[in-house]
């Protein structure tokens, strides 16, 4: 998913409460894909190393709880959003399985229509 | 233990048995029940502490259902356990994500099944039912 989906995503399951940590939190998962695009890995699990899967990310996680609720909220809504909709490999790199709940491309776009439009009602709300 | 574990399988297989004709894939059950976990989530947070708790059972409830059909179905697999396994982890950081204890109690549990997945003899904390009876406790109380 994009960036602004995994915001807008953060911002809907925290109930229109955003903040600078909720922002960079929903984000910072994403930063090893500066590594991969360079590879030119962009899509699927291929463009994921293990550091966006959830044996590095909770450990993230149990570090930011310590910090900031928001920040690890951030997080969390981001790995859900990529577990649900995308491919990912969750016990990378102990198991290399593949997850692919096979979301057809025309759902994964209204799904991220929906995410926006939520995010942006809700922001216009609060 | 292996007695116990078949003991549970048997009273679980005889609640979940009127459902083994759903026309659902288990993988899209395992699905559902992290949607169910983002409902728990909200309502826990909105303080809906009965209707909270009451999805949490869902979660469970659906997280059982998964693994009985893919028994009863012949489809039980790595494959499945890991989908099973990841989606019961990721469940557990959306529903505990307030609280400090639980969420670092998840991240153990996490590497737990990670170990589970290699050494079946490791145990996995059931976390979400302890916090469901404790969530409906505190509510009584």
């Amino acid at each position: 998913m994009d960036p602004i989906s995994h915001i807008a995503f953060a911002y809907i399951l925290n109930l229109g409460k955003g903040s600078m940590w909720l922002i960079i939190g929903s984000l910072i998962l994403d930063f090893d894909k500066i590594y991969t695009y360079t590879q030119r890995k962009f899509r699927g699990q291929e463009s994921r190393t293990f550091l966006s899967e959830l044996p590095f990310v909770c450990l993230l996680i149990g570090l930011a709880t310590i910090i900031n609720k928001d920040f690890t909220f951030g997080m969390i809504s981001h790995y859900v959003l990529d577990f649900l909709v995308g491919e990912t490999k969750p016990f990378n790199p102990f198991q290399k399985n593949i997850v692919n709940f096979n979301l057809k491309t025309t759902h994964k776009i209204v799904l991220g229509a929906i995410i926006w439009l939520i995010g942006g009602i809700l922001y216009i709300i609060f | 233990m292996a007695d116990w574990r078949n003991t549970v399988h048997n009273i679980l297989n005889h609640f979940l048995s009127p459902f083994e004709s759903l026309n659902l894939s288990v993988n899209r059950i395992s699905w559902l029940s992290l949607c169910a976990s983002i409902i728990a989530s909200i309502l826990l947070r909105t303080e809906r502490i009965m209707l909270g708790a009451f999805s949490i059972f869902g979660v469970l409830f659906l997280d059982s259902l998964d693994g009985f059909l893919a028994r009863k179905r012949g489809m039980a697999s790595n494959d499945g356990l890991i989908v099973d396994v990841a989606c019961d982890r990721i469940s557990e950081f959306v529903i505990f994500h307030p609280h400090t204890t639980w969420t670092i109690l998840a991240v153990v549990n996490t590497y737990m099944t990670i170990l589970r997945i290699r050494y079946e003899k490791i145990p996995i904390l059931p976390l979400r039912h302890v916090f469901m009876v404790l969530t409906l406790l505190k509510m009584i109380s």
